[in-house]
């Protein structure tokens, strides 16, 4: 009887214990597109944080590709089974910052958590894009990059080019092409992800309007102005050199990276980001350029980002609000800012991030890799490139490509094609701001 | 008694329709239902708000010339994989009942294809005609033949219908086969 009481006690003793330190261990879930390398850096990132502390743990999913887990995220929240933390790709942030609710904004999630949270510690080419008009970060920036020229200098070499010649327009560019397709180079240049490097980031970079009412930061009323006479003279030169087998069209995300890895592409235009990949697989030396730009206009003023921020969904409860809170906050220190900086060639969001790096040495080890930088923050920034602000990007984009392979291929001139993708976006942003008034 | 019988026939039946059309009303007029009552709002993403727009989202729809064109796609698309796979399985399948020895290992082979679920073979087909690594459009550049069916959309025309109509050709040849062979042996 007394061994049966002992008993009975220590299970309940056990049970209370075992309760208690399951209820101080909230947990969070986290929905994100990172696989193959980058998914690796990011769950260390998580299990970092995981073993920093021990009153919450996080558990992250891949849901895909950056669209597909936008989807899945919308999705969930409609059946009311939303994680706590979504990834939503740049092009994303417009419909986000539109549905009022569906979220808890980042300057309350932290202020409501009682985390010191300076949002000034950030890049403000790279907060801005997440930022309200009215200075009010709504989301938590996590891997942002932007577009560069990648050279490959053997290719350059056998074209009988000096690889360390001037890249920094157009021109010369279409000069040294010349010179590689005269040398039987089979793909002179090539682009990853062309939208956003030769309309998006291009209008930036010569600030120039995307579309109007400040690239639709000022008002959901926006309308697409891409079809200027600078925009067509670039399409129309992409064009040409596709007739003339200087610019293979691999694809409209980032397929021509491979055949720049493999060492077919003389010159790529790709993200910023293509770092840790290229590094790993090429055989060749390769570079990093400026993106070029055309000469009598305003560039080069900045580039914009393209990634992906965090975004807290709302419905949950006060303790895992604060989990959530403390682990965004982790997640903007500077050393997992900087080493994940350092990994993966996206930028440093934070400037402490960026000065560590540099001081570190990193840039000098690795040249070419403080360009993005540079490059984004070189100038101030004006309403046409502090970013894009559009809803139903994602379709818009996809209008985009379509028009852009006609003028590939020969079917459109750029002037037709670029019209014609206007006035079909336009459709979808009236549409858009007619479901959000 | 009449009365009786009427009972019993009405409800007897009744009873046993019960479950399809239960059945038919929750996973079909329900849903379909819903989805017309759907098309008469624009709902943002989220769900949070929607307002009824009446018929604007066909005019929408059926204002633009692009998705007008779908419809020819469909067409083109429709009609080459019929056509291709029913003339095909059914050469074939004169081919083999001419055939005195091995048709049951021809027969077998024929029909492989259709074992493979739609997907994979969709990605097998894609994985051959890639631009970067295929296997086709290596020899087929080799030819002098420049294949890229990301930029060439008759050339990515021409590969959906060759992926769908090579599953449907052994499906076809199936059927065409039992009926030539049941014809023979009738002849003989």
């Amino acid at each position: 009887m007394k061994h049966l009481k002992a008993i009975f006690a220590s299970i309940a003793l056990f049970a209370m214990f075992a309760g208690t330190s399951l209820q101080a261990k909230v947990e969070i879930q986290w929905w994100h597109a990172f696989g193959g390398r980058l998914g690796e850096l990011l769950d260390e990132q998580v299990n970092k944080f995981n073993a920093s502390q021990n009153k919450y743990t996080v558990v992250h999913t891949r849901k895909g590709n950056y669209s597909e887990t936008l989807n899945a995220g919308i999705a969930a929240f409609r059946a009311g089974q939303h994680p706590n933390i979504l990834m939503v790709f740049e092009v994303g942030t417009a419909s986000l910052m539109a549905a009022k609710g569906a979220y808890v904004p980042m300057y309350q999630l932290m202020k409501d958590a009682g985390q010191s949270f300076n949002p000034k510690g950030f890049v403000s080419a790279v907060s801005g894009y997440y930022t309200t008009t009215d200075g009010k970060m709504l989301s938590m920036p996590y891997n942002s990059s932007t577009p560069v020229l990648w050279v490959n200098k053997d290719l350059m070499k056998k074209a009988g080019l000096d690889p360390e010649m001037d890249l920094s327009t157009w021109k010369r560019v279409g000069n040294a092409l010349d010179a590689a397709k005269a040398k039987g180079i089979d793909m002179p240049f090539c682009t990853c992800w062309h939208s956003w490097v030769h309309l998006e980031n291009f209008s930036a970079y010569h600030n120039i309007p995307f579309a109007t009412k400040a690239n639709g930061f000022a008002g959901l009323d926006t309308e697409l102005s891409f079809n200027s006479p600078v925009h067509i003279k670039h399409i129309q030169t992409l064009g040409k050199w596709a007739q003339e087998g200087k610019f293979k069209y691999m694809g409209r995300r980032n397929e021509a990276g491979k055949n720049f890895r493999a060492g077919e592409c003389m010159l790529m235009t790709e993200s910023s980001a293509g770092y840790a990949g290229i590094k790993k697989e090429a055989k060749f030396e390769f570079g990093i350029r400026h993106l070029p730009y055309y000469g009598g206009t305003e560039a080069p003023q900045n580039t914009i980002i393209g990634g992906s921020s965090l975004w807290a969904l709302s419905g949950k409860s006060k303790e895992e609000n604060k989990a959530t809170a403390a682990f965004l906050a982790f997640l903007s220190k500077t050393d997992i800012q900087a080493k994940w900086h350092q990994d993966t060639g996206y930028l440093g969001v934070t400037t402490a991030a960026a000065k560590k790096t540099k001081s570190s040495g990193f840039y000098k080890a690795n040249p070419g890799t403080d360009l993005a930088g540079i490059q984004m923050m070189r100038n101030k920034v004006t309403q046409n490139s502090k970013g894009l602000r559009l809803g139903s990007f994602d379709q818009i984009r996809g209008i985009i490509d379509e028009e852009m392979e006609g003028v590939y291929s020969g079917k459109k001139t750029a002037q037709v094609a670029l019209d014609s993708a206007v006035r079909r976006g336009n459709v979808l942003l009236r549409r858009f701001e007619r479901a959000n008034k | 008694m009449e009365k009786r019988v009427f009972f019993k026939g009405w409800w007897l039946p009744a009873l046993l329709v019960a479950p399809q059309l239960l059945i038919s009303f929750v996973f079909f007029f329900y849903p379909s239902g819903q989805a017309i009552w759907n098309s008469l709002f624009l709902p943002d993403p989220f769900g949070l708000k929607t307002e009824f727009v009446g018929l604007d989202n066909f005019r929408f729809l059926l204002s633009d010339p692009y998705y007008l064109a779908s419809f020819k796609t469909t067409v083109i698309f429709s009609t080459a994989v019929s056509v291709s796979s029913m003339a095909l399985g059914l050469y074939l399948a004169a081919l083999a009942d001419r055939l005195i020895k091995g048709a049951g290992v021809y027969q077998t082979l024929l029909i492989w294809p259709y074992a493979i679920a739609p997907a994979i073979a969709g990605v097998l087909w894609l994985f051959m005609f890639n631009g970067n690594i295929g296997l086709a459009s290596y020899y087929l550049k080799a030819l002098g033949y420049e294949w890229n069916h990301t930029l060439k959309g008759d050339q990515a025309m021409f590969l959906v219908i060759l992926a769908s109509s090579w599953g449907r050709i052994s499906y076809n040849f199936l059927f065409f086969f039992s009926r030539t062979t049941s014809y023979s042996k009738i002849n003989h």
